[in-house]
């Protein structure tokens, strides 16, 4: 438990002695990096286009099976195949048309649909792949199921192989239409990590972040790996895999950090809470250490960071705090506490607090985590693209200034939906044309297209380039 | 708004003058005139050809008709001279508030000072050419960054965009 790790850490402090894990979490807001830093190492970047054509693309992954496979998320509930550029005219999973009423996936408002496919460590041997979506029959939950893919058919999901193959693991309720999170992806333990939003509405009316009897504002984390009969279990690990066991009551010879340990209904899935909606979060492949790009309200954009060494059960304040900011946040001297941890970088909207002036450079209205780089020069630099600004940041851990740094590196006219890192190491990115508003749905807005984030001077001849500024 | 006023009497002058002495006058107006205008709060101007240009790179801007979408007469003018002339019509305005209650309300709040997106009004816009009509009008044809996309990619008319535009103009402090 981080509370436990914070104790230590207090103490080594104390000592004298810093940690490196006391180097790296912030430990006070002026510690929390913002736009204007410098990321070491870092060079000129540029997003090559990598394929165009896609409706409402709002995520990627790599099957990182040596087939060079990419996948693009279809927000109507399809996954396209893009192999040396080209992309596959039939989808790779197609789940509008296999239930013969129609569409599985509820697409009525623009953060619903399918958001996520992650495949399975050993999806070379068992043709394991996962999807999370918002369902149309389940009234807009979320569902999360495996679905196999048939050896003979390597590059297509038959409507028969998936009603055939489909195992779901989870069914969420959702009571509101917004904040579902999305991104679904295996960490380096093998364990299924879920971002989960708060449900929706605004403000957090549930107290989702907070509560840790629900299972929406948390980052999730479940074992796949059961018989076919049982969904999912949890793996032993979790922060509150055993809190909410059967125990006979004890008032008596109990310190009160015992008691505060007792987190009866707490559910056990839980990985960390108080996040609002992250929906897109990445592992570092390299160190094994978690970025989560947390979508704020109205004001702050916030970038979390997980050591590889964590035990989870860290709690990143919502709705107490937005960024290192309070929540609602008034304005910048206004006095709150800071709850849980806080982020390791943070950019405001255009209208940073409720009252004041208004943000000049470095804004944004909603992050999305694009993947962690360890190339061009760079070392574990986090990249978000922001779905308003079309902005580009990387932030990163500089050790020669003892601080986290965020970069603006560019900024796109995309409007940045998705992420992830490609079998090369290589960060893949997807943009849409998909808004609040004149959304004419999922197969009829304008269509986006797969980036790929390369030094520019690496840019291949005769490449297509994101137009950019900065 | 009140330069835009300012500019379109300028205009109107400046056509109707006869002879060379009436001309004369009209350019000594012409100047008195855009000197008043230059020194008030210096938003909205209704020429300024120049500011047809992407707010991206700068480059110019094409613009193109949506199939079956016909160029208005005060479209036409506004193309060649940069003047708007829905500022003054009281029906154009009010259509141009239902579509920006429809399409830009959400990021640009109802009083245009900014909420998700940034403010349409005062001197603090993002990009400077969003002062003038035609910079304006590119923005909401073209696009800029991220989510502020092209609304002509979206299907509107350019007839509406500009009425959008007479509307924003109005939500000016007086």
């Amino acid at each position: 438990m981080k509370r436990a790790a914070f104790a230590v850490l207090a103490a080594a402090t104390l000592a004298g002695a810093p940690a490196a894990y006391a180097q790296q979490i912030p430990t006070s807001p002026t510690e929390v990096a913002k736009p204007g830093g410098k990321v070491p190492g870092a060079q000129k970047m540029a997003l090559v286009k990598v394929a165009d054509g896609f409706h409402d693309p709002v995520g990627v992954t790599a099957a990182n099976d040596g087939s060079g496979r990419i996948f693009v998320v279809e927000r109507a509930g399809r996954v396209k195949i893009v192999k040396d550029g080209k992309v596959q005219a039939e989808p790779f999973i197609d789940l509008t048309n296999f239930n013969p009423l129609g569409s599985d996936v509820q697409t009525g408002f623009v953060e619903q649909g399918l958001w996520s496919v992650a495949f399975h460590p050993k999806f070379k041997e068992n043709g394991y792949v996962f999807v999370h979506y918002a369902s149309l029959p389940f009234n807009g939950a979320s569902i999360i199921a495996r679905l196999t893919v048939d050896p003979k058919s390597p590059n297509q999901i038959t409507s028969e192989q998936l009603t055939k193959s489909v195992k779901v693991l989870m069914n969420i309720p959702q009571p509101y239409y917004n904040h579902y999170g999305g991104m679904i992806t295996f960490g380096p333990d093998g364990m299924l990590y879920i971002g989960k939003g708060d449900a929706g509405w605004e403000g957090d009316p549930l107290n989702a972040g907070q509560r840790i009897d629900v299972l929406w504002g948390k980052l999730l984390r479940i074992n796949v790996d059961t018989p076919d009969d049982v969904p999912y279990a949890i793996p032993k690990d979790n922060p509150f895999a055993k809190a909410d066991r059967p125990q006979l009551m004890s008032l008596f010879g109990i310190s009160e950090t015992g008691f505060a340990q007792n987190k009866i209904g707490s559910r056990p899935e839980i990985w960390a809470y108080g996040l609002r909606n992250p929906y897109m979060f990445h592992f570092d492949q390299k160190s094994g250490d978690l970025f989560i790009a947390d979508v704020g309200q109205n004001h702050w954009e916030e970038i979390d960071y997980q050591p590889a060494s964590s035990k989870g059960g860290e709690n990143y304040g919502w709705k107490f705090n937005q960024g290192s900011y309070c929540h609602p946040t008034l304005s910048p001297d206004q006095k709150c506490p800071i709850v849980g941890v806080l982020p390791v970088a943070e950019y405001p909207h255009d209208q940073p607090f409720e009252t004041g002036p208004k943000a000049t450079s470095g804004t944004g209205c909603s992050a999305q985590g694009l993947g962690v780089a360890n190339y061009a020069g760079l070392t574990k630099t986090y990249f978000v693209g922001d779905w308003c600004s079309g902005r580009l940041f990387g932030v990163a851990w500089d050790s020669a200034a003892n601080k986290w740094q965020m970069q603006e590196f560019m900024q796109t006219q995309l409007q940045f939906t998705a992420g992830n890192v490609d079998a090369d190491g290589t960060i893949l990115a997807t943009n849409c044309y998909c808004f609040y508003t004149e959304d004419k749905g999922p197969n009829a807005n304008p269509v986006g297209a797969l980036w790929r984030l390369l030094p520019a001077d690496k840019v291949p001849a005769g490449a297509e380039l994101a137009k950019a500024k900065g | 708004m009140q330069r835009g006023v300012h500019c379109s009497m300028v205009d109107s002058l400046v056509r109707g003058s006869a002879s060379a002495q009436n001309s004369r006058k009209a350019f000594a107006l012409v100047v008195v005139i855009g000197t008043l205008a230059a020194a008030s709060v210096g938003l909205a101007r209704a020429d300024h050809l120049e500011d047809f240009k992407s707010p991206f790179d700068g480059s110019p801007m094409k613009f193109e008709l949506l199939p079956n979408e016909e160029e208005t007469p005060a479209i036409k003018k506004f193309k060649e001279t940069g003047v708007n002339d829905y500022r003054d019509n009281a029906e154009a305005v009010a259509e141009g508030k239902k579509l920006y209650v429809r399409n830009c309300i959400i990021c640009h709040g109802a009083d245009g000072t900014g909420k998700m997106g940034p403010t349409l009004v005062g001197n603090d816009v993002v990009y400077p050419q969003a002062r003038s009509d035609p910079g304006m009008f590119s923005i909401i044809y073209g696009g800029a960054s991220g989510a502020m996309q092209s609304f002509h990619k979206r299907g509107m008319k350019q007839d509406d965009m500009l009425k959008i535009v007479a509307y924003v103009r109005s939500l000016e402090k007086k």
